[in-house]
């Protein structure tokens, strides 16, 4: 490659990747077009996303992609010319082989950072598409672009985009949340201060009615830059399509439908990033281990086809992706006996999880045969990991014979966040609001002990309370000899209530969560730190996390090996 | 050239090349001195950000021996490793059960860290006693980047000389930061 476009190539990439996704949509909403000259602006359409990535692919020295695009180039002119027609086996062709191209581009641009491969693409010439189709009648010449066709977007009204690097973004973002910061130490130190100036009424006023503008700018600042950084999965969603096809291709004995919802849900691009490598790990398991061969979803009263379904939602700050398959589901009970194979403590693991969690263990596969896509044992906990460091997580929902559901829940974004502080151990805490149900405050004495368990009487149920003075190493606040009021805040995780009992919350804030400084150790149940505005710096707990983690703990140090059969609530 | 200039030249470019080499020799650099415990080490003070004193420190949410906790530095925030764990080995830090310092450090008030930097420019905060800065001839400080430690003579004395860009030396702590 010519040294002087390195520093393009980047977004020729990118650009490329934009193309593929509008053709491959294009492609596949091709048969509900209902007129005819919506479907000729379609082809057109495609033809000139074409046109520009084979334009692209000459200019970086990419020649076999070049020689490939300008064959699908050529097939879609005879389509504008009419010399075939778009059937629905030859807009598969396309699909397949726009594939072949996301592939190669794939493999180009691993090469160009210099990093192996994710998948090996398969030699052009070699590959499972032919780009020779069958003609209905004499192929025209392609007709040439009209000089219409080449005007830029922005000149036909529609919104003018400017492709700016991530990271200039993240600078940017960056230093709004240091303004953001600043402007809460500035408040914080006037407010101290505050009754030295009670005789500057007019001070205090132009003061108030300043910080209150700063404050109304930095967050709409702040909103404008952070949707810069939100994109639609429909990108990460397209790629997981392609994984399906590519699947089948080689699997004749399965039938899936790959179905997609939610495609226009927005994510911050980092998540987003970050969540391509575990969805494709999820959407491979389900079509290999989860939906079964043709014959035998007959043999059980099931359609010959198989369903996998990938859905984004929304939920106020959460996004909430499922990979749901209408297959095998999991059956627990031999999970079980794998994992005591293993010489997992399984007792004490299902204390605090499911059967199907156990899947998340390292190393943990019970499928009877490793393939070449899924099934080699190593995956599922590396999956959890990854949902767990963008601050998410993951359940299972399953029946068996039924299907399975595995539902991922990610934060909308990694920024600002409404925190409760809390004091722990003369140390002060934050947590995500959005976590917390529900803060009481009670008599110690209402804590019931049971097998070693803490619980509380909370509107009628018992609900497992969690010390976290004790986790985090400092003295434990349930005292039997004491008798004072505690502070719980009653989370819910999975689905059930819990209590996490905490020495008394401070205040409700917003914060900036920033990274963990490098060279610390990261931790799961840490979600990230702020600076609060005393210039203090605290550490953002997700408390979710910190309950698995006790259990974890508990599980590892072989402390509570019973499994916990006690009806509390006969105490 | 004549052959005469030519031995000219050359003697003349050895003049030269003979006065680079004294004046090497006289060089001075300097380093920065510290005390953990009643330890005393060194280390390049073109390696050092700053020394900084009074910073608040937060400690980690899990005990851990290997990191003592955050500082907020102007506004970023900077690891701190535990000094003994650093300097690793037959050192003792001597580090009371609050986290103060004893011997030299005894009788301070406030806490004073070294800000360093690692071999990729990651910067880390040191809790050490006392700092000092000590002058030497750069024929005697000739760091050997293969090593994580060396000694040095300081007028008869040994005196432990650190590379925080050694990337074994540090390599604990990558070892660490990859969690529980």
């Amino acid at each position: 490659m010519d040294e002087s476009l390195r520093d393009l190539f980047p977004d020729f990439i990118e650009e490329t990747a934009d193309i593929l996704t509008r053709v491959g949509e294009t492609l596949k909403t091709f048969g509900d077009l209902p007129s005819e000259a919506e479907r000729e602006a379609a082809v057109a359409d495609m033809f000139r996303g074409v046109h520009t990535i084979k334009g692209g692919c000459a200019m970086f020295g990419l020649n076999e992609l070049k020689e490939f695009s300008h064959k699908i180039e050529a097939l879609l002119g005879a389509f504008r010319g009419k010399a075939v027609t778009l059937t629905a086996d030859r807009i598969q062709t396309f699909v397949r082989a726009l594939d072949k191209i996301d592939e190669g581009l794939r493999a180009a641009e691993a090469q160009f950072r210099g990093v192996p491969a994710v998948e090996n693409p398969t030699p052009l010439e070699v590959a499972a598409v032919s780009v020779e189709m069958p003609v209905d009648r004499p192929m025209e010449k392609p007709a040439p672009l009209a000089t219409h066709e080449l005007v830029p977007a922005a000149q036909q009204g529609a919104v003018e985009v400017l492709r700016v690097p991530l990271s200039l973004v993240s600078t940017a973002l960056n230093n709004i949340w240091e303004v953001f910061l600043i402007r809460n130490q500035i408040g914080y130190l006037f407010e101290k201060e505050k009754e030295y100036l009670k005789d500057r009424l007019d001070l205090l006023q132009s003061w108030e009615n300043l910080d209150s503008a700063l404050k109304r700018h930095i967050s709409e600042l702040e909103s404008a830059v952070m949707a810069m950084r939100m994109t639609s999965v429909k990108p990460l969603f397209s790629r997981m399509e392609k994984a399906v096809r590519s699947y089948l291709t080689s699997h004749p004995d399965k039938k899936i439908e790959f179905k997609t919802a939610g495609e226009r849900t927005e994510l911050d691009k980092k998540v987003m990033d970050m969540l391509g490598e575990p969805l494709i790990h999820l959407i491979r398991n389900a079509m290999d281990h989860g939906v079964e061969k043709a014959e035998e979803r007959v043999k059980r009263g099931k359609s010959e086809t198989g369903t996998i379904l990938l859905a984004a939602e929304a939920l106020a700050d959460r996004v909430v992706v499922t990979v749901s398959d209408d297959g095998n589901g999991i059956n627990g009970d031999k999970l079980v006996q794998k994992a005591q194979e293993k010489g997992i403590d399984v007792a004490s693991f299902l204390k605090s999880a499911m059967p199907v969690d156990l899947i998340f263990c390292p190393g943990f596969s019970t499928a009877e045969v490793v393939t070449d896509v899924s099934g080699r044992g190593v995956g599922m906990d590396v999956v959890k990991h990854s949902i767990d460091e963008l601050g998410g997580s993951i359940e299972i929902r399953t029946e068996i014979g039924k299907g399975t559901h595995f539902i991922i829940s990610l934060p909308l974004s990694l920024s600002v966040i409404f925190s409760t502080l809390f004091e722990v151990g003369g140390e002060l805490y934050g947590a995500n609001i959005g976590l917390i149900v529900e803060i009481c405050r009670m008599n110690r004495a209402l804590i019931k002990k049971s097998n070693g368990a803490s619980y509380i009487l909370f509107r009628e149920k018992f609900l497992e309370v969690y010390d976290l003075a004790e986790f985090l190493g400092k003295a434990t606040l349930i005292r039997e000899e004491d008798d004072f009021d505690v502070t719980l805040l009653v989370i819910r995780i999975k689905g059930e209530f819990v209590a996490v009992l905490v020495g008394g919350v401070r205040q409700n804030i917003e914060i900036v969560v920033k990274p963990v400084p490098e060279l610390l150790p990261r931790y799961s149940f840490v979600q990230g730190m702020s600076i609060l505005p005393t210039g203090q710096a605290v550490f953002i707990l997700a408390l979710d996390k910190v309950v698995e983690a006790i259990h974890m703990s508990k599980r590892i140090s072989g402390k509570d090996v019973q499994k916990r059969e006690v009806d509390v609530a006969a105490q | 050239m004549s052959p005469l200039n030519n031995i000219f030249q050359e003697q003349r470019d050895s003049i030269t090349r003979i006065d680079e080499s004294v004046r090497t020799r006289t060089e001075e650099v300097f380093l920065l001195v510290f005390w953990i415990g009643d330890e005393k080490f060194a280390t390049p003070i073109e390696k050092v950000r700053e020394v900084v004193e009074g910073v608040p420190r937060t400690p980690l949410p899990a005990a851990d021996e290997v990191y003592e906790g955050v500082l907020n530095l102007r506004g970023n925030l900077i690891a701190i490793l535990a000094p003994n764990v650093v300097v690793r080995g037959p050192v003792k830090a001597s580090l009371d059960a609050t986290g103060g310092a004893t011997g030299d450090a005894a009788g301070l008030d406030q806490e004073r860290y070294v800000i360093l930097e690692n071999g990729n420019g990651i910067p880390f905060a040191l809790r050490v006693a006392k700092v000092a800065k000590l002058g030497r001839p750069a024929e005697q400080v000739t760091l050997d980047s293969e090593k994580f430690a060396q000694v040095i003579d300081v007028g008869g004395e040994p005196l432990q000389l650190l590379n925080f860009c050694n990337q074994d030396g540090m390599k604990i702590f990558k070892q660490r930061s990859r969690g529980i």
